[in-house]
């Protein structure tokens, strides 16, 4: 018997989902592990989601949520951020290469690690098999510095992960948990990538042409129904836009995005959105992303409804991005001193906002985060 | 025929108090909307779930948020002012209150208050561990070892 003349187990479901909406998210994910009912409602339930953001220092991981406005701190003494590279993140995980080119996954909360096995052998063995093409030479102080583009798919509960990377836009490699070693794919021209329902979106380009490619989990191309041939850039670019960056992201309904980065009139830094219109075949410029927001180099939106932070430009139909991946101001080039900034793009408005951090709070770069939700 | 401002209904608790309201407060209650639209609000209107304590304060609730509604989407002052006396209403409520207060507005469907004293609750678990959550709800733990070693997992970081 409660103590109680009141029992909240009569609660109805609906009126235990309105509850969680209203609590904080490390709240929301006590509560639902009081029971198994509990847990299957959370399932179901719509929270506002929001980005955080991480701030690298040398051994620590700074956590920012933005709307309870607080900074964690988790410090890990065996890794230096400084000299690592954080290729990916998904839900509370990162995904990180080191100097000796060892690959591993990081809980940000809980500092556990997952090591994914050695790449020695499919990476450094493919300067010996390509020995004419110079421009593949793969060196192993490269990795870390290189440009990549990289995504990591984890579930929280089962621990089964995926993984996937592609270096120099020639190669690309995969792994899944429980298989003995990489995949490896040569000529794949891929400049960044996606992975949603065991399928890996491949964006991949030539001088004039985007298009994306569809791959399964042992790297075989799926041709048929693949309906996003290509993108001709010069149809959908004005003169005088040249274009920066691009990125795939798929949508929780499982459509297909290219975002791209692009220097507009007037010198205005410009983030543009393309969906294909399925029934004609062509892709048309989108200034809404149907209520959810996604982090550009991501590869997933962020379900809807997304929480407004008010001054931090989060909202429904934004794009969060770090200052590199706008057209580069001619600063950009000579100040390696300044940290990495965050910004939040509003697609209806073409404006960008710059939130802020807490002043005073040190780091040496920063990037979007999106917490484990599930 | 009259306004909806000079109309009155009479609400009755399940305990025999009786409430004169205006029509426009009585709206603020979807169900009880929905009984004078369809005619059947002659006499008094009998709610079976509701006890006079409750019914006051919902009323009370109806009344201010009629009388001090924002003149419109714009009036950021008027928004904040009500929101306001929401907060200092709901102070005065133990969780027991509270929790009748929640199944009367879902009951009765107004959305508001709905919302209201949900997040009312919300804010009362913070930082509370599962297990006070669970005594706090009358909620037993039905998971096996295993299984609460599983979910503990995927939430750990909840428990840093």
């Amino acid at each position: 018997m409660s103590r109680n003349r009141y029992d909240w187990s009569k609660l109805s479901s609906d009126l235990v989902r309105t509850i969680f909406e209203g609590l904080a998210t490390k709240d929301y994910h006590r509560a639902r592990t009081v029971c198994s009912n509990w847990y299957s409602i959370s399932t179901t339930c719509k929270r506002p989601l929001y980005p955080w953001r991480i701030l690298l220092n040398k051994n620590s991981i700074l956590l920012y949520d933005p709307k309870e406005d607080k900074i964690q701190e988790t410090e890990h003494p065996g890794i230096d951020f400084s000299i690592v590279s954080v290729m990916a993140s998904c839900s509370n995980w990162l995904l990180i290469v080191d100097t000796r080119l060892n690959f591993y996954l990081l809980n940000v909360f809980t500092r556990e690690t997952i090591v994914l096995p050695s790449m020695e052998s499919s990476l450094l063995g493919a300067r010996f098999e390509r020995k004419d093409e110079w421009e593949h030479f793969i060196e192993r102080t490269d990795i870390i510095s290189s440009k990549k583009a990289a995504v990591l798919w984890i579930n929280e509960r089962t621990r089964d992960y995926v993984v996937a990377w592609s270096y120099k836009r020639h190669f690309l490699f995969s792994y899944k948990n429980g298989d003995d070693s990489w995949l490896k794919l040569e000529g794949t021209d891929c400049i960044d990538l996606a992975y949603k329902g065991d399928k890996l979106y491949v964006l991949a380009s030539d001088v004039r042409k985007l298009c994306i490619k569809i791959f399964d989990l042992s790297l075989k191309e799926v041709e048929q129904g693949n309906p996003y041939c290509n993108l001709d850039t010069r149809a959908v670019l004005k003169h005088g836009e040249p274009m920066w960056k691009s990125s795939v992201a798929i949508t929780n309904s499982g459509e297909v995005l290219i975002i791209v980065s692009l220097r507009g009139l007037g010198q205005k830094c410009l983030l543009y959105v393309y969906k294909m219109n399925l029934e004609s075949g062509n892709w048309e410029r989108v200034d809404s992303l149907g209520g959810e927001m996604l982090i550009f180099g991501h590869g997933v939106t962020i379900r809807a409804p997304v929480k407004e932070i008010d001054g931090g430009g989060i909202k429904s139909d934004s794009i969060g991005f770090l200052g590199c991946d706008l057209w580069p101001a001619p600063a950009y080039f000579h100040s390696d001193n300044v940290p990495v900034k965050c910004g939040v793009f509003d697609l209806a408005t073409s404006t960008i906002t710059w939130p802020e951090v807490p002043v005073g709070v040190s780091y040496f770069k920063s990037f979007w985060f999106v917490p484990g939700y599930a | 025929m009259a306004s909806s401002s000079t109309n009155k209904f009479v609400l009755k608790s399940n305990d025999d108090v009786s409430f004169e309201v205006t029509e426009a407060v009585a709206r603020e209650f979807q169900v009880i909307a929905h009984i004078i639209d369809d005619d059947c609000a002659k006499k008094a209107i009998p709610l079976s779930n509701v006890t006079g304590e409750i019914l006051s304060k919902m009323i009370e609730y109806g009344k201010k948020h009629i009388e001090e509604a924002p003149v419109d989407e714009e009036d950021e002052e008027g928004k904040k002012k009500l929101q306001i006396w929401d907060e200092e209403f709901m102070k005065q409520f133990n969780m027991e209150i509270v929790f009748q207060l929640i199944l009367a507005s879902n009951y009765l469907n107004n959305k508001g208050l709905l919302d209201l004293t949900c997040c009312t609750v919300a804010d009362h678990i913070k930082d509370m561990t599962p297990d006070e959550v669970r005594t706090l709800f009358n909620v037993k733990n039905d998971y096996t070892t295993e299984e609460e070693e599983e979910i503990r997992k995927e939430n750990s970081w909840a428990f840093e």
